[in-house]
């Protein structure tokens, strides 16, 4: 069995969160790029193909995303809300990751259509293994939705 | 009197007629008869002397029957009539003796006196012609006609000059309808006095009952029959004051008029009340014959005035304490009339607007005091009650020099007969508590503020807090992971401990957010099963202490579900950490009731903590134990705390060092 390449988009301000989510997906078996996005307005120029990313393929788009809340520019519900009002990019899973348990993001969230909430554990072994499991998770549904 | 003069007259005229046609027989059958037989030849002196000093002779003159030729029915008819005329006119002066004896007849009494003396006469002026038939005593019937005649003469002149004063006299059907007319008077009068309102009575000269009316009668419960005649004070031997009175009597017995409009005396225990005249009354004289006393009870009409005026007192003194209240409440009343430009304030609003009590004011006046803004809603309201009889409550402000005053008024339409004639209302100064009202918005409106922020605060907390511990963590252990072979044990254990103290930061920074997110959100309390809760908690969070701890049933209690849970589980968290170094670690929860609360218990048989520090027991951060010994933040109890308090409850604990702790919460059974 071979898996089609596959791109995660990561939306994360911090560099070093950025780092350590990128090194919990390296382990994951499916293969795949991660494209890192720092803000929000980056992120949702990226999704649609506009400003610098206006060249890229708007059929090209990615598997996943993972989404912090807190970012610069446009929050991270915000750019969820875009992505999920949009009928274009209205399938693509996305997956919050965020250090926040406040019930009003839990909720705002959900309510946007978020696919998953994952909570940031301060634990590093707990946060990479359920980085790596939500990897696994998507790509083997979009595996089984996009293959033939 | 003047019936009798009447009488007397006929009687008089009927006698003179018959006394008249004897005399007239006499001379005819004198004329006619010529004496047939003389007894004597002596002629008769002639001398008037001689005449008297034989009055009785008989000598000169033959007995009647001698004289002519009577036949026995002739002479006996003349004598029987003579002797019957005689008899009549002699029992006449008796009858009048008797009449005059009987009445007082005034100066008609010598009338009849001479009326007797003259019929008298003329009665035996009849006897003697029918004795004269046998014997003839003719000198003594001229001398007794001479008397009779010079009696009737007398009593003719003397009825002459009576005549016109007794045709005065009425006549019988006169008197009658006098006496009719009288009678009439007589009844309407009865009738007045009868119906006259007020109790009346009259009194003669010694204040003896001469009539009274009915209301007497009635007012003072008397006996009609029994009262006249007898003396006011033999019917009210014992009434109060009866020596004023009788003083009063005499006055009016003198000729005063005296009066009281309002007096009162105890009758049979009630105050009687009554009001009073006396006046003396006069006869036709003018000589005083008694009094007339006027008396009118007015014992209802006295209380009802009294009950009035008890009233008045009472709506006086209501008035008073709602002055008083408007007072303390800075309430006033006001009314307007529109077309009249006329407004009445009571003094209270005066005072609101800070103008000098009664001043006049009007319309424009009142418009004047207003803030601009408000005096256009003022306007419209106004405008709106004398159209549409809408009422209103506004709250305005008024302007008063420098300074503005907030004021509640509120109006409703003023009707008379149904008809919209102004506006009435109130006012009242609400500056103190609008302006207090003012200052709480703000203030809350600052709290809000605090708490949005404190929002803001706690959630950058939750993130920006923990993300580089987070970090931290993370690179640790990817150091670890990457660089473990060419790490020296040394910097092993110095990466353990920045990965053991991140960790423990990060527990302090979850417990905080509990903490602060407990303290924001608002409690929703529910009839709680705690035997369930307590139940799942121990088999959830507690699984590896469930046997050493017991568990009494508990009641019900009210409370916030993930609240209490919260208490609940810091308490046995608390307790299974503070036992874990006893060899039969025992952990007990139960209850009790205490003044109508119920008093839930978490005890172990731990380690405890000294009760000199109990006051920090509850305090945020503070901790009784070594973080050697005893790992943890400080704010598992005081979040306990908060939470109980919240509850309207109590949190306390009882503790010696070594031998365990309790720790007690109250709650309420139900709302």
């Amino acid at each position: 069995m071979s898996y089609t390449e596959r791109e995660i988009l990561l939306i994360e301000d911090s560099p070093d969160d950025s780092e350590l989510i990128q090194r919990a997906l390296s382990s994951v078996p499916h293969k795949h790029t991660i494209a890192w996005v720092k803000d929000g307005q980056e992120a949702l120029d990226y999704i649609f193909c506009e400003g610098p990313f206006s060249s890229r393929s708007p059929d090209q788009k990615p598997c996943l995303i993972l989404l912090d809340l807190k970012l610069p520019k446009v929050t991270g519900l915000e750019v969820l809300e875009k992505i999920k009002s949009n009928s274009s990019t209205r399938t693509i899973p996305v997956v919050v990751i965020s250090s926040s348990k406040e019930p009003k993001d839990l909720d705002k969230a959900y309510e946007l259509g978020v696919n998953s909430y994952v909570l940031k554990p301060i634990n590093y072994k707990d946060f990479m293994r359920a980085t790596e499991q939500i990897g696994m998770y998507w790509l083997l549904v979009d595996e089984k939705v996009k293959s033939p | 009197m003047r019936l009798f003069f009447y009488l007397m007259f006929t009687f008089l005229s009927t006698v003179l007629h018959y006394a008249s046609a004897a005399e007239k027989e006499l001379i005819e059958v004198g004329e006619i008869a010529t004496c047939t037989s003389s007894i004597s030849t002596a002629t008769s002196t002639s001398t008037p002397s001689g005449y008297f000093t034989n009055l009785m002779t008989t000598r000169y003159w033959p007995a009647r029957w001698t004289c002519g030729t009577w036949s026995d029915w002739e002479g006996w008819l003349y004598i029987s009539s003579d002797i019957s005329i005689f008899l009549a006119y002699f029992s006449i002066p008796f009858i009048l003796i008797w009449y005059i004896r009987k009445r007082d007849l005034g100066r008609a009494k010598w009338i009849v006196t001479l009326f007797i003396v003259f019929i008298g006469l003329c009665g035996f002026t009849h006897a003697i012609d029918a004795l004269m038939f046998w014997v003839p005593v003719y000198r003594l019937s001229g001398f007794t006609k001479l008397l009779t005649g010079i009696a009737s003469v007398g009593t003719a002149i003397v009825l002459g000059f009576v005549f016109p004063e007794a045709l005065k006299y009425r006549s019988p059907a006169d008197m009658q309808a006098e006496i009719n007319k009288r009678r009439q008077l007589q009844e309407l009068f009865e009738l007045f006095v009868k119906h006259s309102p007020g109790a009346i009575a009259m009194f003669d000269m010694d204040m003896k009952y001469l009539m009274v009316n009915d209301n007497w009668i009635k007012d003072y419960g008397l006996d009609k029959e029994e009262l006249i005649g007898r003396s006011h004070y033999d019917v009210f031997p014992s009434i109060p004051g009866m020596s004023s009175w009788k003083t009063f009597h005499q006055r009016a017995l003198n000729g005063e008029i005296i009066k009281n409009d309002q007096d009162s005396f105890f009758h049979n225990g009630n105050e009687v009340f009554l009001r009073w005249q006396l006046h003396p009354w006069r006869t036709e004289k003018g000589k005083i014959g008694g009094i007339i006393m006027f008396t009118e009870l007015i014992t209802e009409r006295v209380q009802l005035k009294e009950e009035l005026e008890e009233n008045k007192k009472t709506s006086y003194k209501q008035l008073e304490v709602i002055e008083d209240i408007s007072d303390v409440a800075k309430i006033g009343t006001w009314n307007m009339f529109p077309e009249a430009n006329l407004v009445e304030w009571s003094s209270i609003i005066y005072d609101i607007h800070e103008m000098e009590r009664g001043a006049a004011v009007d319309y424009e006046t009142v418009m004047g005091f207003y803030h601009p803004q408000d005096r256009i809603k003022l306007q419209k309201a106004i405008k709106n009650t004398l159209s549409a009889e809408a009422t209103w409550d506004l709250e305005l402000r008024l302007v008063l020099g420098e300074k503005e005053k907030w004021v509640r008024a509120i109006g409703q339409p003023l009707y008379d007969k149904g008809i919209v004639i102004g506006l009435d209302g109130l006012l009242q100064d609400i500056d103190v508590s609008k302006r207090t009202e003012a200052s709480l918005t703000k203030t809350n409106q600052q709290l809000a503020l605090v708490n949005e922020e404190l929002g803001a605060f706690t959630y950058s907390v939750s993130h920006d807090l923990r993300a580089p511990l987070r970090i931290i963590n993370g690179f640790s252990e990817t150091l670890k992971e990457d660089f473990h072979d060419i790490l020296p044990d040394e910097g092993k254990r110095f990466l353990s401990r920045i990965v053991a103290n991140s960790q423990k930061m990060g527990k302090l920074i979850d417990d905080l957010l509990a903490f602060s997110r407990m303290t924001r959100r608002e409690e929703r309390p529910t009839q709680l099963d705690l035997n369930t809760m307590i139940r799942e908690l121990v088999n959830e969070v507690f699984s590896d202490s469930v046997n050493f701890i017991s568990i009494s049933p508990l009641p019900q209690v009210y409370g916030d579900q993930s609240m209490i849970r919260q208490v609940l589980q810091n308490l046995i968290s608390n307790a299974v950490k503070y036992s874990r170094y006893e060899k039969k670690p025992q952990i007990e929860i139960g209850s009790y009731e205490q003044n109508q609360d119920t008093v839930i218990y978490v005890k172990d048989n731990g380690v405890g903590f000294d009760d000199r520090f109990i006051s920090k027991l509850f305090g945020i951060f503070q901790r009784l134990h070594g973080e050697e010994e005893f790992e943890g933040t400080g704010v598992g109890l005081a979040l306990c705390h908060k939470i109980i308090s919240r509850h309207n409850g109590k949190i306390w604990a009882e503790s010696q060092l070594g031998e365990g702790a309790t720790f007690f919460f109250s709650l309420k059974h139900s709302r």
